[in-house]
């Protein structure tokens, strides 16, 4: 049976990150799993109780700052849900406005996209875990966005993707942190389209997706 | 009367959580009901929700913590409960990134007992209002603070040219988190901490 999985992005007021297309790809990745049980960009409207019917959620949301009057009920909910066994994708969009205890569960908070924006080189490597989420992953290279991250050090994360910078530095692209009773992943990699047609990138968020909703 | 529930162990390797029952019986007298709760590794959201603080004292985490447990306590604070961790329920943060993250801090360890002196920081708050200033024999608890907390400090003490939070309160999700450092054993609860500890309740249940 398929799991049920709740997808929410900008549609209609992105700031940066249009869903749509994006959404095209995801359907595609995760069709074969997942039965789409919700498609909303307005997350912040969903109570507590009906996060329990999804398997997972995958949020690619933008403008999380703009819907600061809500947000603290959505962060309240979405910690309460992880916290209680659900699954938690939250992809490329790593708000630097979020509330702290969602920064905290995630690993962290974005500080700023680091230049050159939106067409940067990155090469991406599988890190050297054993984590079911990296079967079959292979190393990749995008165009997109390198965000410069501040990491939540009480956080206890398991690094899935890492890239190359300058000078060699080897910095953290996506990792996997297991709260409570639920699997919460943040992944990089995604600032438009083209990312997700890359086949080691589906590969690896097809596992991902899995993994939070407990199926790996 | 409202409802508490402590965490605690009556045997315990380090913490005995008797006496301390007792003391906190009497600092919360006519507010709180407080029941010890020992087999705190089964705990659940529903189990919590029944209460209106829960204080953690907890000397065997390592041992009979789990990640169910962990999660009730985050998800009964988020939800909008009210969790005081008084000095070895700090603990359990070494070996529970949850709670690291819940009450902003992870123990690291702590040298043998030292004379220590508490004074209240320039941080205004309900909770440390009057706080005399005080010296007694305690831990100095060693902690890595999460740099995402948005904690207040009310409470300081000195160890080695340093300044370190032993009182520090938050508010996580809808709920409240008080962290008080001192309260190795009964003779540590001195007056200032239990003022402290009662204006915690109060806060708490937002009377004051």
């Amino acid at each position: 049976m398929k799991k049920k999985l709740f997808l929410s992005g900008d549609y209609t007021y992105p700031l940066y990150h249009p869903l749509k297309n994006v959404d095209e790809e995801i359907f595609a990745i995760l069709g074969d799993d997942f039965e789409f049980a919700l498609n909303t960009e307005h997350f912040e409207s969903l109570e507590d109780y009906e996060y329990g019917r999804f398997d997972t959620v995958l949020l690619y949301n933008d403008h999380w700052i703009d819907k600061s009057p809500t947000v603290h009920q959505q962060v309240q909910a979405l910690i309460h849900y992880v916290a209680c066994g659900g699954g938690l994708l939250v992809v490329h969009n790593l708000d630097a406005g979020v509330d702290y205890e969602m920064a905290q569960m995630l690993g962290g908070a974005m500080k700023k996209t680091l230049a050159p924006q939106n067409h940067r080189h990155i090469d991406y490597y599988p890190a050297k875990a054993e984590h079911p989420v990296l079967e079959g992953v292979e190393p990749f290279s995008l165009e997109d966005d390198l965000f410069d991250i501040h990491h939540d050090r009480l956080t206890d994360k398991t690094v899935l993707l890492n890239a190359v910078i300058e000078d060699g530095i080897e910095v953290p692209m996506a990792w996997a942190v297991e709260f409570g009773l639920g699997r919460v992943i943040y992944t990089a990699p995604g600032h438009d389209v083209s990312a997700f047609r890359d086949p080691s990138y589906r590969r690896f968020l097809r596992n991902a997706a899995l993994w939070t909703a407990g199926g790996l | 009367m409202r409802k508490a529930l402590l965490l605690g162990d009556r045997v315990a390797p380090y913490h005995p959580v008797g006496g301390i029952y007792e003391v906190l019986k009497r600092i919360y007298d006519g507010v709180f009901d407080i029941t010890l709760e020992e087999n705190y590794g089964e705990l659940t959201l529903d189990g919590l929700e029944e209460y209106d603080m829960v204080i953690s004292y907890t000397d065997r985490w390592g041992e009979k913590g789990t990640k169910q447990a962990a999660a009730a306590l985050v998800t009964y604070v988020a939800d909008g409960g009210s969790l005081l961790v008084l000095h070895n329920g700090l603990v359990a943060a070494g070996s529970s990134h949850e709670l690291a993250l819940l009450y902003g801090a992870r123990f690291l360890w702590h040298p043998s007992q030292v004379l220590i002196d508490y004074y209240k920081t320039d941080v205004d708050h309900q909770i440390s209002e009057r706080f005399e200033e005080f010296r007694t024999t305690e831990e100095a608890y060693m902690f890595d603070f999460d740099d995402f907390t948005r904690k207040q400090v009310l409470v300081e003490y000195r160890y080695a040219n340093s300044r370190i939070p032993a009182v520090w309160c938050h508010r996580y999700g809808w709920g409240k988190v008080v962290c008080v450092v001192p309260g190795h054993q009964t003779e540590s609860l001195h007056a200032p901490v239990r003022k402290i500890l009662y204006r915690a309740g109060l806060w708490f249940l937002d009377r004051i």
